[in-house]
């Protein structure tokens, strides 16, 4: 092998100067490899539909999901926490008005609605930073920010009806010396109420939508909250003119059959208004990933089924249904356990039927033991009833424990018209808001009621609950409408869960302690 | 040094004058008769001199009544009268240390002018240990390099820890292979090496800048000699190896009995009636084997006039102790140099390497295989029905049949791997010389694994079965060019380098699974076979580097040195406006033997005083830590639609800190080299003190943010100190008797200064929680948790004592365990969580002592650890009161008429938490070990000689024999739970023991 030095020496000279001419930052600009910088993300509409899509997230995440009826019924006389004596006894402190601030419930609640108004955020400027011409319309680049916008307010709702005073988040914090002091209360909803309504002008119509876009946060959607927050401050003038706006829109109307817009076929149904979406899909099934319904796996009942037996409805629910002589609604809000066990353990009683039919005793015997057995699996039975609106019966269930199609409504239109029967109540007009309540008592076959003054927000009030069982509003109503006294153990001093512990401490008390908690939460 | 005494001897031959003088020639050559090139001759008292050529022939003019000296690196200087014309010598190598030359990080140095902390390993000092990998093998030889095996798997891995823990990230020293950067050194044959050199102090190891922070170990590997004869090696040993296991856990009736007395104040009693009380199953002997090691090497070293080279090949087979635990290596190797002209010369390093690893679920605190062969329930046998291959199960746990999770296991991977590099060297000028070198590291692993359909109970099943495969690569290259110069001026010398360096890597992998293979037979475990569920992912990225580098080496005397390193490096890792990181370092020496003042001290060879101070950087933190990503998990998903349809949403769910940049090291280091008695005796001291600053640390954020995750941001410090002494003492009392002996200790003290705003951070995750905790003022990763002061004795006792659990004390009867409340505030809580020890040893040593003794050599070698603790988690099922197996403690359970116990009362319905994390499962973790014994016998060289062959030694060598330790578990050797998880340090969930080996070697020369 002979190599000259002159060819050699060539080399390096060329080597060094190669080195010079690839420029330093060339060589050293490493773009991120199977994952795009934030930087050069909105480059596209439908990148702007995705980022937009994350923001709906969080709605399907369990832990969200979980504080909607924690909070929103186990808290209130409609229902208890059960389950075992492990997660009844973990949720008891919350139920007895004495939660602490290092429960890890406390913080997810927060966590959550936070993690969706941060995703609404980048959604937002996003989106607003991007060229008009990157959208087949203008219309649907405005449309993605309302979504955006109705999103972050939802999720803002949600943290001022739990905790009160509040960060308001409206931008996308970049650097971590930022500092966002808690908002009053009144400032919480102001600005809810504008995102609201910025949102509102540039939403579409439920009917609007393309079959394919039916889920996303709709007018009517942000019409109905823009009642439901008005009715919550008490602005009973904007609480009727938003509602009246939902009913004169004439996208809605009742369902005839009241228990039908809870089954499968009536999601997204002519009175549904906003719902969150799942889907029974086979490829997730991990808490997070999964795109099911784990709120139906917290309350299908104990052990007889693979659920968790938890947010039992209680007696008093019951009672309250019956008071009215309310059936219809009562069958299809309440699941009691005779129906749970003909329900799970169908094969055990036709089994018990053709035994019967077969006249051998020691048949009938061997049956009737099975079936004594079968009955042994529910476990954890503490009030003799379950959640009819999210039970899945055995035949539509998911194979997969977190994969039930079910979804959960949020806002239906019976509702709309009994905060327009209350609003229209509050500014006098009795005959408005007779006519509104009527309409919701007339789909459930129960009688027009004729009352006035104090006894027609009452009626309203108990209204409310039976429509609205185990939807997740009894609690915050009754603290929106001063009643939550009644509930064992209240105080109005809890009447918000404190802020979570470790929020206090990551901001060194610039977000302080709920007053009535002390700084350990005790 | 070689490179400047060249230029010396050719400055000395162009002055010198000519007077009446002849020719003098002569052939130079080593004790075996081979040529030596290069070697200096000079008139003594004179300049007149020349040098040998590469036949090892010289020719100088010389008066008869001159005297000639000849003298050349690493051989002992010669005096001869110049009374002949022809005068053939041949040099004796010199084996005194401190002429050796180190490998200093492009470059070499001459170890007595060495300023900074290098520590240097020979090859010696290393042969002979049964071990996979060059790491192991340096346990405990070199002060302040703590080496702990992270598992005894073989092939498991190791963590090396130079000088401390300077970080909470990762804190592995970088490896250099022949010059090249390397991420581990697995794939290096342990005999292939020729020398370990560890840069210990930032004035050694800033040549290597943003990489040095956590020490560098330079590895030398075997190169041929010039004018050599072949030499030709055959190694071969066979060994056995048995698991060490010092846990004491209940037989079958001892946990019967145990349970029985819980049941007694169960609410729910356990059936007992569904095991055998007679049963006795040792899980951890079922999981366990005596396994084989076996070892082949052989090679080839020699070199002719101009050419040099090392080939080698190796192999290596070792079973695990645990069943279902392999390692398979086949190694080669080539290094050839060729001196193409005078000037000119050109080499190449080869590695390459093949390995097959099965490896068991060991990382896991739940159902990893040994810690579930611990604690699973001695009454139930392996198997239901061994002839029918049915497996038992716990009757009372969900844990796994440990037995059983081995058989369904098939995880194993291959891995291809090359390593090397080729060089050009050229001699400019005298004295200058400039190399160039291009190096490529490239991996390609196979991952593989077939989970069947079985069911060995509802919580140990797998209904569908499933193969998965993954396929990672990496390719690496590294582009270094540099410039030497040599030169001495009177009392100066200089010695001068410069470069710089081009490097980019590349990574990748992607793993794919599929569901329902229609037959299980082994020809089916691909991808191709399966029918549905189809799963990919895949990860990749790309770094890349460019540094200029510069030392300058400089004496005056001989007796003043100093060194200056200078570094740039400029990353991808980090964004444009903090790209560029400079590391300088500056070093000093003095060779106080060298003054007239200790002239005459003739016992004293050698006394040199050495500081340094250094910045170096550490950027072991992945490879895009400044970009803010998009993130698509399959979480942000959402439904739309009246038949719903999925749309992938994307979102930023880590903040960044677009400012991020290196961490850096600076190091202060005092050194004291000293060797007495003709170097009989040598010692080092190093005191050092070394602060990281500008550790990452992820910075947390309110929960108001909406992000996951916060930055990480450059706001953390760690100080390491401490004081280093290694001692050697070798001696020839006879022909037939010659004896070393060494020892080295070194302590270290670890304290994090500041975690920035950061909160303390847990790690050391297991099945109770957290063992660790890291925070401003104590080490890094100590243990955290309850102080316990033994068991109440009486209710009085009780009813006196601050709150233990809950609201008040009245559920606790005598006999339970006292929790002290440590701030003194009448509750024991969260806030009386304390500091319970640190994992980071007071100190580490090793003991080295040989023997040879006519055709006999002993060498023996103890390791150990000194002042570290150990949380035994694993402790915490054996005492806990549930159902799993029981430490034969439990026997010893207080009971009123056995009080004098720290084990509380058997308990089935404790409202204590008597189980939480305290101080009862913190354990000195102490421990020395004899870690090496060796035997050999060489046959008389008359006697092989006959047959044809140079050498034939016969050896025995014991590994891990004795292990005085006073740690309950298997063994005190516990690492981290995984190489990637730092802060498990000494968390032991169940570690792979370390093994006894014995082993019977032949090494043959030809």
């Amino acid at each position: 092998m002979k190599i000259s030095l002159k060819t050699y020496t060539k080399a390096l000279v060329i080597g060094c100067l190669g080195l010079s001419v690839v420029s330093c930052s060339d060589f050293l600009d490493k773009q991120k490899l199977g994952q795009e910088t934030s930087a050069v993300y909105f480059n596209s509409q439908d990148k702007a539909i995705h980022s937009v899509t994350a923001a709906y997230s969080d709605l399907k995440d369990y832990r969200f999901g979980w504080f909607q009826w924690a909070f929103g019924e186990t808290l209130s006389d409609n229902a208890i926490y059960s389950g075992s004596d492990g997660d009844s006894g973990g949720f008891q402190p919350l139920k007895d008005f004495n939660g602490t601030a290092d429960m890890s419930q406390v913080r997810y609640k927060w966590e959550l609605c936070y993690r969706g108004i941060n995703k609404s955020n980048q959604a937002i400027e996003g989106i607003e930073a991007m060229n008009d011409d990157l959208f087949t319309t203008p219309g649907l680049k405005k449309r993605l920010i309302a979504e955006a916008r109705f999103l972050r307010a939802y999720y803002h709702w949600n943290l001022v009806i739990t905790f009160g005073k509040v960060p308001i988040v409206d931008h996308l914090i970049k650097t971590a010396d930022e500092k966002i002091a808690p908002s009053s209360i009144s400032d919480v909803y102001d600005f809810i109420a504008s995102d609201l309504e910025a949102a509102e002008a540039d939403l579409p119509l439920k009917s609007e939508y393309a079959a394919s876009d039916i889920g996303r946060a709709t007018k009517g959607a942000a019409d109905a909250f823009l009642a439901k927050v008005n009715l919550y401050r008490k602005n009973w003038t904007d609480a009727a003119k938003w509602s009246k706006k939902v009913i004169d829109s004439g996208e809605y109307q009742l369902d005839p059959n009241y228990a039908h817009q809870f089954s499968f076929d009536g999601e997204n149904g002519m009175e549904s208004i906003f719902e969150i979406q799942f889907y029974d899909s086979p490829t997730e099934t991990s808490a997070y990933r999964n795109n099911g319904n784990f709120q139906t796996l917290f309350q299908l009942p104990r052990n007889i089924t693979y659920g968790y037996g938890i947010n039992q409805p209680t007696k008093n629910l019951y009672n309250a249904f019956m008071a009215e002589n309310d059936t219809v609604r009562m069958q299809a809000t309440l699941l009691d356990t005779t129906e749970v066990f003909h329900n799970e353990l169908a094969d055990l009683y036709t089994a018990l039927d053709q035994a019967e039919q077969s006249g051998d005793q020691a048949t009938i015997d061997k049956a009737k033991a099975n079936l004594a057995a079968g009955k042994t699996r529910l476990t954890f039975d503490r009030t003799g009833f379950y959640n009819q609106k999210i039970y899945v019966d055995p035949a539509h269930r998911a194979t997969h424990i977190r994969n039930n199609g079910n979804n959960t409504r949020v806002m239906r239109y019976a509702e709309v018209l009994l905060m327009y029967a209350e609003a229209e109540y509050h500014l006098g007009n009795e005959t408005e808001a007779l006519a509104k309540m009527n309409m919701v008592r007339e789909r459930v076959n129960l009688p027009d009621k004729s009352v006035s003054g104090d006894a027609l927000l009452q009626a309203i009030y108990t209204e409310r609950r039976l429509e609205l069982a185990m939807e997740n509003d009894r609690y915050p109503d009754l603290v929106r409408t001063g009643r939550a006294n009644i509930l064992p153990n209240w105080t109005e001093a809890h009447e918000y869960w404190p802020v979570p512990q470790a929020e206090v401490d990551i901001t060194s008390g610039d977000v302080p302690q709920n007053p009535g908690y002390t700084a350990t939460g005790n | 040094m070689r490179r400047f005494l060249l230029l010396v001897a050719a400055m000395m031959v162009a002055f010198s004058s000519v007077a009446q003088k002849r020719t003098v020639t002569g052939l130079v050559t080593d004790q075996s008769g081979a040529p030596l090139p290069g070697v200096n001759i000079v008139v003594k008292g004179t300049t007149n001199g020349t040098i040998t050529d590469f036949d090892g022939k010289y020719q100088l003019d010389a008066k008869a009544s001159d005297v000639l000296k000849f003298s050349f690196l690493g051989y002992i200087p010669q005096e001869i009268p110049a009374s002949n014309s022809v005068i053939n010598v041949k040099l004796k190598e010199d084996t005194k240390s401190l002429d050796e030359v180190v490998v200093v990080g492009y470059g070499t140095q001459k170890k007595s002018d060495i300023t900074g902390a290098v520590a240097s390993v020979s090859a010696d000092d290393l042969k002979g240990q049964p071990v996979s990998s060059v790491d192991q093998a340096l346990q405990g030889r070199v002060a302040g390099v703590q080496i702990t095996s992270n598992s005894g798997a073989p092939g498991g891995s190791i963590s090396v820890r130079v000088r401390g823990i300077g970080t909470i990230n990762n804190a592995d020293p970088l490896y250099v292979v022949d010059g090249l950067p390397v991420g581990d050194i697995n794939f290096l044959n342990p005999n292939d090496i020729a020398s370990v050199e560890i840069l210990k102090d930032a004035s050694a190891s800033a040549i290597y800048g943003s990489r040095g922070a956590n020490g560098v170990v330079l590895i030398t590997t075997k190169k041929g000699k010039l004018n050599s004869k072949a030499s030709v090696n055959l190694d071969v040993y066979y060994g056995v190896q048995k698991v060490i296991n010092n846990w004491k856990t209940t037989t079958g009736p001892e946990w019967y009995q145990i349970q029985e007395e819980l049941n007694k104040t169960r609410t729910k009693p356990i059936d007992l009636s569904l095991v055998d009380k007679n049963q006795n199953t040792d899980w951890f002997n079922a999981i366990t084997r005596v396994a084989p090691m076996q070892n082949y090497n052989f090679g080839v070293t020699g070199g002719s006039k101009a050419m040099t080279y090392a080939l080698s090949i190796g192999h290596l087979n070792q079973e695990g102790t645990v069943e279902g635990s392999s390692f398979e290596r086949t190694t080669g190797k080539l290094n050839v140099g060729y001196q193409v002209s005078k000037r000119f010369k050109i080499g190449t390093n080869l590695n390459i390497e093949h390995s097959k690893k099965y490896s068991i679920s060991e990382e896991n605190y739940h159902v990893g295989v040994i810690n579930t062969a611990i604690k699973i329930e001695p009454v139930i046998p392996v198997w239901k029905d061994k002839a029918n291959h049915v497996y038992d199960y716990s009757k009372f746990t969900d844990y796994p049949n440990p037995v059983a999770a081995i058989q369904y296991d098939n995880n194993h991977s291959e891995k291809l791997q090359l390593v090397g590099n080729i060089f050009g060297e050229l001699e400019l000028a005298k004295g200058l010389k400039a190399k160039t070198s291009f190096g490529q590291s490239s991996y390609r692993t196979d991952y593989y694994n077939f989970t069947p359909v079985y069911s060995v109970n509802i919580n140990q099943q797998n209904l569908v079965n499933n193969v998965y495969r993954k396929y990672a690569r990496g390719d690496y290259w590294s582009w270094e060019n540099t410039l030497n110069y040599d030169a001495a001026f009177g009392k100066h010398s200089l010695s001068a380098l410069a470069g710089y360096t081009m490097e980019e890597g590349n990574y990748e992998w992607f793993s794919a699974s599929k569901n329902n293979i229609p037959n299980e037979d082994p020809s089916m475990w691909y991808l191709d076979a399966a029918a549905d569920g189809d799963l990919a992912t895949s990860k990749e990225s790309s770094v890349s580097m460019m540094s200029f580098l510069g030392r300058i080496n400089y004496s005056y005397e001989n007796k003043y040195l100093a060194t200056v390193n200078f570094r740039a490096d400029a990353s991808s890792k980090f964004p444009k406006e903090n790209r560029w990181g400079y590391f300088p370092s500056v070093a000093l020496g003095w060779k106080i033997s060298k003054e007239s003042f200790l002239e005459n001290a003739t016992w004293l060879t050698n006394l040199k005083l050495r500081a340094g101070w250094g910045q170096i950087g550490n950027q072991n933190i992945g490879s895009y830590p400044y970009q803010e990503t998009m993130n698509g998990n399959s979480q942000y998903r959402y439904l739309f639609g009246m038949t719903p349809t999925i749309d992938q949403g994307y979102v930023v769910t880590g903040m960044v800190d677009q400012s991020i940049k290196w961490e850096t090291v600076e190091s202060l280091n005092f050194g004291v080299d000293a060797s007495f008695f003709d170097d009989r005796l040598q010692t080092t001291i190093d005191w050092y003190n070394k602060k990281t600053k500008d550790m990452l640390v992820q910075v947390p954020i309110p929960y108001y943010y909406g992000y996951e995750d916060g930055p990480t941001s450059n706001v953390g410090s760690v100080k390491n100190n401490g004081l280093e002494v290694s001692v050697n003492y070798r001696d020839r009392i006879s022909n037939k008797l010659s004896y070393n002996v060494g020892f080295n200790i070194a302590t270290v003290k670890n304290e994090v200064l500041s975690l920035g705003n950061g909160k303390p951070i847990a790690g050391g995750t297991y099945y109770g929680g957290n063992a660790t905790r890291t925070e401003e003022g104590e080490p890094i990763g100590y243990f955290y948790g309850y102080k316990t002061d033994g068991v109440f004795q009486s209710q009085q006792e009780i009813d006196k004592a601050p709150v233990q659990e809950g609201s008040s004390n009245e559920d606790l009867k005598p006999g339970d365990l006292k929790f002290v409340d440590v701030n003194g505030d009448g509750v024991v809580n969260d806030e009386d969580k304390t500091y319970l020890g640190s994992p980071i040893p007071k100190f580490t040593y090793g003991f080295n002592l040989g023997v040879t003794y006519g055709a006999f050599d002993l060498s023996a070698f103890v390791q150990g650890s000194q002042g570290n603790k150990i949380f035994n988690a694993m402790k915490t099922h054996l005492y806990n009161f549930d159902e799993t197996n029981k430490s034969t403690d439990m026997l010893n359970s207080w009971t009123p008429t056995n009080t004098n116990t720290n084990m509380p009362r058997l308990n089935g319905n404790d409202k204590n938490n008597t189980n939480r994390t305290s101080d009862r499962f913190v354990e000195d973790g102490s421990y020395a070990r004899l870690k090496n014994i060796t035997l050999g016998y060489t046959l008389p060289k008359s006697l092989v000689q006959k047959a044809g062959i140079a050498s034939l030694r016969f050896y025995v060598s014991g590994q891990n024999l004795v292990t005085i330790t006073n740690y309950s578990g298997a063994d005190p050797e516990i690492g981290q739970n995984a190489t990637d998880k730092y802060l498990t340090r000494g968390v032991d969930i169940g570690t792979y023991p370390q093994a006894q080996t014995y082993v019977f070697g032949v090494k043959l020369g030809f």
